[in-house]
């Protein structure tokens, strides 16, 4: 498969000394809270809720527009309390998901418009369709494709996937390219 | 930047995988990724010509392992694990305290922690049917009999005793064929049949005998096994007064999947739902049914995503990727394109493009005087371990029928071997001065390299329809596994047809 060359806003995005290329106009709460890897792609609207508790974030990210990044929070008999958020390498977030999940592992993607309930765990080489809601705790093993509402089984993926998200998300950051005057 | 992020493709979505189909060798399309590759044929395999195997079996929810005897005891589902009935996403465990009476003082109250299941989608609890609390957090839960449990059971054993039954006759069938060759023996050399026996290492006559003795009391006790037959109930159960009058609660009422799922006794009404173990999910390992070798085995752990074996075609077979095409696609016209070629392999590679008709051509020279692979030794010829080691030829039916001619590029193409520290490293790949054609080559990098072609449609390709072209990649492959044996890299000329939907035509 080829990506479309992806254009962005030179004057828009930062890029750090590790090659993480974040949008000046995501938001990033407490961001002494979060950890980015290196060479992910934090795009515009985007929301990392950090000040909740601790966000890491592996390498060859991709975090698209509208997503929402949210550590997950568990009710005691207390109060509430927030768990962190990880999330491995190779993993694509499409636009306007919200991800509320304990651990996303490697090589997952995340379709467009999905909600990851609280503290659910995505296991490495899974896949959640677009439009998908996946509710609370739910445990997503590896190779599974999931859809719906709630989320069930619905396919495969092939063995290489792990060999395919990596192509995909390296060929993402090799063609998410700036652009100087950038027409929306 | 929302607007070029909509048009991301996904990099599963089969419907854009498919539109570049590799021909197996039983003649079916089948996209690169879910095509494995036989070393030891030097073909590919689809998902047809492999045998399926199952590795092991686990909980999806709380990824623990179980041998294959526990899971068939079990009927292949979780013991701890939950479905909600109505929903069928998992049920998790709540915790809450409770008053209880004191133990040594019965009038005094003191919370005690109990537990609850609970659906965190639809909200479905345990204590919705009346399921009391329990005091541990898992494995405490009844189980639901299923209804006329000792009849099936009954039955089963019927069918298990019969079973045996069939496998001693047929096994005291062979003895006896056995028997016979070895009768021939004796006359032929003039010794007693028993000795013939003692020299095949044949246990003696006697025992066998005993055995087939015992073969058929075992049968006799098959036949006293046999279940009573189905008598019908003389007096049916009335029907209930209220029947016509009581109005009826259609959210009390199961829907027909929520009855479906629960097999051991189907929920008519809400509350004779009850919980539903997790269904258990397979690993499984792949083997080719031409020469029985593992094509493909996943490490036992459920959450490891590792292989002990991995031969997917993926990571052997150079992948071909549209990289771009004509926006005009005329009927009657030639459309030209450009297909990225990508080599996986550890090893430099040369590609040549043939035209079906050469493909042909070359395939059957090729049937004439058969090379390559199939020099197996006879020691590592098939292993027997599987009954069906036939490849079926695909039907009609599943065959590509391309309506424009792919005018293929003449020569070779090298390619250089993928290395994955190529991205920290600017100098780029030793390419050993190859120069390349700039009438076949558009681009290079790496691995990969973007070859120019074009196809001619047919002229009555109605607009809209998608354009398919065939062509036949040829690529040298290195055998790395023979490597190991004979110290020198084995290499061979693979030639696998590749089918292309260039898009619709205009």
């Amino acid at each position: 498969m080829e990506l479309p060359v992806i254009p962005f806003n030179k004057e828009e995005y930062i890029e750090t000394a590790s090659g993480n290329r974040v949008s000046r106009q995501s938001v990033l709460c407490g961001s002494q809270n979060i950890i980015l890897n290196g060479k992910n792609i934090v795009q515009g609207e985007a929301i990392i809720r950090g000040d909740l508790a601790n966000v890491r974030v592996g390498r060859h990210c991709i975090i698209s527009p509208k997503s929402v990044i949210r550590p997950p929070f568990k009710k005691f008999s207390n109060g509430v309390a927030f768990f962190p958020l990880q999330i491995g390498d190779h993993v694509y977030i499409g636009e306007g998901s919200i991800i509320n999940a304990a651990v996303v592992n490697s090589y997952v993607y995340i379709g467009k418009n999905v909600v990851i309930g609280r503290r659910s765990v995505l296991k490495d080489c899974c896949m959640i369709e677009d439009n998908t809601v996946v509710p609370p705790e739910t445990i997503v093993p590896t190779f599974s494709r999931y859809g719906g509402s709630p989320a069930r089984k619905i396919g495969e993926l092939p063995e290489c996937a792990q060999d395919m998200m990596m192509e995909f998300t390296k060929s993402y950051y090799r063609n998410f390219m700036p652009v100087k005057e950038y027409k929306q | 930047m929302a607007s070029a992020a909509a048009s991301i493709p996904c990099p599963f979505d089969e419907a854009l995988l498919s539109r570049v189909q590799y021909t197996c060798s039983c003649g079916a399309p089948q996209t690169l990724s879910r095509l494995y590759f036989c070393r030891h044929c030097w073909a590919p395999r689809c998902g047809y010509c492999v045998s399926h195997e199952v590795d092991s079996h686990y909980c999806p929810h709380c990824l623990e392992n179980m041998p294959s005897a526990e899971a068939r005891l079990k009927k292949n589902r979780c013991g701890n694990c939950f479905d909600c009935p109505v929903c069928a996403h998992n049920l998790s465990t709540r915790a809450t305290s409770t008053p209880v009476p004191r133990p040594d003082d019965p009038s005094q109250l003191v919370a005690k922690k109990v537990f609850y299941l609970v659906c965190a989608f639809c909200h479905w609890t345990s204590r919705d049917i009346g399921l009391p609390d329990q005091a541990v957090a898992s494995g405490a839960w009844p189980d639901l009999e299923p209804h006329q449990a000792a009849r099936l059971a009954q039955i089963q054993e019927h069918y298990r005793g019969l079973a045996q039954r069939e496998k001693l006759e047929k096994e005291s069938r062979r003895f006896l064929g056995r028997k016979l060759s070895y009768m021939q023996l004796s006359d032929k050399y003039g010794v007693s049949s028993a000795v013939a026996r003692k020299r095949a290492g044949l246990p003696p006559a006697a025992r066998s005998q005993l055995e087939t003795a015992s073969g058929a009391e075992a049968g006799r006790n098959a036949v006293e096994l046999a279940p009573s037959p189905a008598v019908a109930i003389e007096e049916v159960e009335v029907l209930p007064e209220d029947l016509f009058t009581r109005p009826v609660v259609l959210s009390d009422v199961m829907a027909l999947p929520a009855r479906l799922s629960l097999l051991e006794q189907p929920p008519v009404m809400a509350r004779d739902l009850y919980l539903k173990h997790k269904h258990l999910m397979i690993k499984r390992s792949q083997r080719c049914r031409e020469c029985e070798h593992n094509l493909c085995k996943p490490e036992y752990n459920p959450s490891s995503i590792k292989f002990k074996i991995q031969l997917a075609a993926f990571y052997h077979v150079p992948e071909v990727v549209i990289y771009r095409v004509d926006p005009v696609r005329k009927p009657g016209t030639t459309v030209r394109f450009i297909l990225k070629i990508v080599n996986p392999t550890q090893h430099p590679t040369q590609v040549e493009f043939l035209s079906m008709g050469q493909y042909q051509a070359a395939r059957q020279s090729l049937e004439g005087a058969p090379a390559g692979p199939p020099e197996i030794s006879p020691d590592k010829k098939p292993l027997g371990l599987i009954r069906h080691t036939m490849l079926v030829k695909a039907g009609e039916a599943q065959q590509i029928v391309a309506n424009a001619q792919c005018l293929v590029p003449v020569g070779q193409v090298h390619l250089p071997q993928r290395d994955d520290a190529a991205e920290y490293d600017d100098t780029g790949p030793d390419i050993k001065n190859v120069v390349d054609d700039e009438k076949i080559v558009a681009w290079r990098k790496d691995n990969r390299v973007g070859v120019h072609f074009s196809a001619r449609i047919d002229s009555d390709v109605t607009p809209n329809t998608p354009i398919m072209t065939s062509m036949a990649l040829k690529f040298l492959y290195t055998n790395t596994i023979s490597a190991l044996e004979q110290k020198e890299a084995q290499t061979a000329e693979i030639m696998i047809p590749v089918h292309l939907n260039l898009g619709p035509a205009s």
